[in-house]
């Protein structure tokens, strides 16, 4: 099953434009800052608002002629947009029964949905007694209650308390690995695109500016909003204790030393999620004798001039991206090949652990 | 939610009339309560009233003689009333009392029919006929009361009572209901065919059943304008006042 | 702790207060408590109540019926003329209900625009029949229902529609499973003031559909009625509406207004 859209939706004054295809059990975030026309798309791909041009087709067959109730795409809205006169059960029956199933099979499904996606709250509650997280999921069970081919996610997290966050993220990541079928992720949270996403559409005023895997658009962003939210160091792994306030985050490829975050368990925490500002990595001809915790030695693999500043990717352990003005990078001397020293403090690795979630995880 | 609320209760405020006043000051007003089947000849005899009597003022109130005579009762605003049945009359004489009480016109009943009479009604016994959709006024109502009468003396009265499709508060909604087209026929008095002309069409109910019906009219017991109110009498019962009420389809007292 | 309310406040409510409790009052005081049962068999209140509370539900029915998708129409259609249609709409709640009556005369009476053909081509007339009262009622108290539902459609947040849309609801799907019950507690409050104001209904039924006991008599019909032959009669009617009205009212408390 492969998500073609190429769709121009007038939005007031403005025109949200965007081409892109989502391959088969491919994740495609939409990602772009609040404004951008993410949910435009989404929402004109799911029939709600129509296109003023374009096509939307499945595999190849045009979808964009259909009204939005016989379109095969399952909906996580925005703030979850949970029925508030329905129960949580109902709720995510609602979409078979729509569809003309009966009653009592409609509720085994739907249970059987929120035992494995939801479990723990109450099937007979309303979604007004849930909190943020637990609307979340009861709208993730809903959007695939009707057996979609497509599932498309708003904003999922946007609307979720940050001690919920962590748990609510690995089961997005689980849902989204398992659903056989293009899955469309909008994000505002260029975390969440990164570490759920496949390949990211980068969308600002209505325009998409990148397209890409994570990885390529980290190293290589072509606007200053890409640079600036995405091309960040990104680390995950197992964060243990170092010393009084520090710790070490074993990654794949190398461990960064990093601030204990502040009320958290001094105790090894796995899944940890850190960035670094590319910004903040110095680059230094020879070893640098200082204050920064972090130092590390590596070739420089690619250098890109994005306006006056350059981004330089390093193959280092952990690798590395820093973001120096043209200048230094002329003086310097920096091209592809030449073997440089990079040094962070621990103190600007922002670390993405929320205070207590240690506990629930 | 609130809006609707609101609304309803600003219309029951702005639902109310202003109250008939006497005035103190140089032109007096006389308030006349009459029985609304003298609307039209009493509106001309007030203008000539107030034009040999400048300086006093003619307030009408009209309505059906019944529900006068109980405001008479229980308000005590008017200075004449003037009655289309003696009952009503009747029942102000002990409270609050009335003085120079006299019978200034007549009036008798008649069928009426639209123009174009549906129903075929050529007499009175007509109104016996099954289908006829008849409106009288109501029992209670004078008119109402004399039209049972006068069918009762045409010996018609069950079967012209199952025909009734509509009991009306007073001789001008029977007018209405039958000029509409409405009711195929109804009994009014002689004096509503000459208000309503071309609109309806009369048939004369025969002496011997019909009802003459008396006007009585009285000056009432605690008027402050004994003598403007004396004087109206007078005009009313006078020549000028008697030819006004020939010309509306009355009888003389 | 409680609010402190100006003295002026209190004072003027207090007027407002007992300016309407007054009427109702005085109603209890002047009733000929010692010969009820005669005034009430007299006047034919249970025939007269038992029609008045037939052709108010009728009424409300009607009105419930038509009234949502003409809020729904109000609330949601895009169309030139739409606050024309809703000053038409409304229009009977500030018309004079004799108005009204004889407006309905014109259109549906035996000679009306439509009620000629009505009555010659179906051989219908609406006129001194119940079914007219019945019509008449609807005319003057539809409105209230149309208004609070418009008010709760407009309250309503589009994106739960959609919602429903985007999972495969079917737009009448959608209306009876989401937006309907979305706006149930507006519609029930509206509906219940639509019955009310029917129960109420006059002027229009008087002039439209006349007043004979059994087919057209309501009680306020009867009520008008008595008074010119017994007028404790009419104060005992006008009890029996009263505490009719006042239990309802009670009943549902604030969920009239919406407050709670």
């Amino acid at each position: 099953m492969v998500l073609e859209a190429g769709i121009e939706v007038r939005r007031g004054d403005v025109i949200v434009a965007a081409a892109f295809s989502a391959g088969d059990r491919e994740t495609l975030a939409l990602l772009g800052p609040n404004g951008a026309g993410k949910t435009t798309i989404v929402e004109s791909i799911a029939g709600l608002i129509p296109a003023a041009h374009g096509h939307i087709l499945l595999d190849g067959v045009p979808i964009h002629g259909l009204p939005p109730e016989r379109r095969p795409i399952g909906m996580a809205f925005q703030d979850g947009v949970l029925f508030p006169h329905l129960s949580v059960l109902e709720n995510v029956a609602f979409p078979v029964r729509a569809r003309g199933a009966r009653s009592r099979a409609a509720r085994a499904h739907a249970l059987d949905l929120l035992g494995r996606l939801a479990p723990g709250i109450d099937p007979g509650a309303k979604p007004g007694a849930l909190s943020g997280g637990e609307r979340q999921r009861v709208a993730l069970a809903r959007a695939l209650a009707g057996a979609p081919r497509v599932l498309v996610l708003d904003e999922p997290l946007s609307a979720v308390d940050v001690s919920a966050r962590a748990e609510l993220r690995a089961l997005l990541r689980r849902t989204l690995r398992d659903f056989d079928g293009p899955r469309l992720l909008v994000t505002h949270d260029p975390v969440e695109a990164m570490t759920l996403a496949d390949r990211v559409v980068v969308l600002e005023d209505g325009r998409i500016t990148q397209t890409g895997t994570p990885e390529e658009i980290r190293d290589a962003p072509r606007t200053r909003y890409a640079a600036d939210l995405v091309g960040m160091n990104l680390f995950a792994g197992r964060l243990t204790p170092l010393e009084a306030g520090a710790g070490a985050l074993e990654t794949a490829d190398g461990v960064v030393t990093v601030p204990w975050p502040d009320g958290v368990a001094v105790d090894p925490l796995d899944d940890v999620l850190a960035t670094l500002g590319p910004a903040d990595v110095s680059l230094h001809a020879a070893r640098p004798e200082g204050s920064a915790r972090n130092v590390v030695q590596g070739v420089v693999e690619e250098v890109a001039i994005l306006g006056d500043r350059a981004r330089v990717r390093l193959d280092s352990s952990p690798r590395l991206v820093a973001e120096i003005t043209t200048g230094s990078a002329g003086r310097m001397a920096i091209q592809t090949g030449t073997l440089v020293w990079a040094s962070f403090k621990a103190v600007e690795v922002h670390l993405m652990v929320e205070p207590g979630a240690a506990d629930t995880l | 939610m609130r809006a609707p609320v609101l609304v309803v209760l600003a219309l029951v405020t702005v639902g109310c009339s202003a109250a008939n006043g006497t005035g103190p000051g140089a032109s007096s007003t006389l308030t006349v309560f009459a029985a609304s089947s003298l609307t039209a000849a009493f509106d001309r005899i007030g203008s000539d009233f107030t034009a040999a009597n400048p300086g006093i003022t003619v307030s009408f109130n009209f309505g059906s003689s019944t529900d006068l005579a109980s405001q008479i009762q229980s308000e005590g605003t008017a200075d004449v009333f003037a009655s289309a049945s003696g009952t009503a009359m009747d029942s102000l004489q002990s409270d609050p009392g009335v003085t120079g009480r006299t019978d200034f016109a007549t009036n008798r009943l008649v069928i009426i029919t639209p123009p174009d009479d549906p129903a075929g009604i050529a007499s009175i016994v007509d109104l016996a006929r099954s289908g006829v959709r008849l409106v009288l006024a109501a029992e209670g109502v004078p008119v109402g009361d004399y039209a049972r009468q006068a069918l009762t003396s045409a010996r018609i009265l069950r079967e012209a009572m199952r025909n009734v499709v509509s009991n009306e508060d007073d001789d001008a909604s029977v007018v209405a209901k039958v000029s509409s087209g409405e009711a195929d026929a109804g009994i009014v008095y002689t004096s509503d065919v000459v208000a309503a002309g071309n609109a309806i069409r009369p048939v004369a109910i025969p002496a011997p059943v019909n009802v003459v019906v008396s006007y009585p009219i009285a000056v009432v017991t605690g008027s402050t304008q004994t003598d403007a109110a004396t004087s109206f009498l007078d005009e009313v019962t006078g020549p000028t006042g008697q030819a006004t009420l020939k010309d509306f389809g009355f009888g003389p007292g | 702790m409680r609010a402190r309310l100006p003295l002026a406040i209190v004072a003027l409510a207090s007027l407002g207060a007992v300016f309407v409790l007054l009427p109702v009052l005085a109603l209890f005081v002047r009733a000929p408590w010692s010969r009820l049962g005669g005034a009430l068999s007299g006047v034919g209140a249970s025939t007269a109540l038992r029609l008045s509370i037939e052709v108010s539900l009728a009424a409300t029915a009607i009105s419930v019926a038509v009234g949502i998708p003409l809020a729904w129409v109000l609330a949601r259609g895009e169309f030139p003329g739409r606050n024309l249609l809703r000053a038409a709409v409304v229009l009977p709640i500030v018309l004079p209900p004799v108005v009204g009556g004889v407006g309905l005369l014109a259109a549906l009476g035996r000679s009306g625009l439509v009620g000629r053909w009505l009555h010659d081509a179906l051989g219908i007339q609406l006129t001194f029949t119940t079914g007219g009262a019945v019509v008449a009622t609807t005319f003057v108290s539809m409105p209230l229902v149309v208004l609070a539902t418009e008010a709760g459609l407009r309250g309503l947040d589009l994106r739960y529609e959609r919602a429903a849309a985007a999972m495969g609801g079917s737009p009448w799907y959608v209306f009876r499973r989401v937006t309907l019950p979305m706006v149930a507690p507006q519609l029930a409050a509206g509906a219940v003031l639509t019955w009310a104001r029917a129960l109420g209904e006059f002027g229009a039924t008087i002039t439209f559909a006349g007043n004979l006991a059994g087919r057209t008599e309501t009680m306020p019909l009867a009520v008008f009625q008595a008074r010119q032959v017994d007028p404790g009669g009419a104060i005992v009617l006008s009890l029996i509406l009263v505490v009719i009205s006042v239990s309802v009212l009670v009943a549902l408390g604030g969920r009239l207004t919406g407050i709670r």
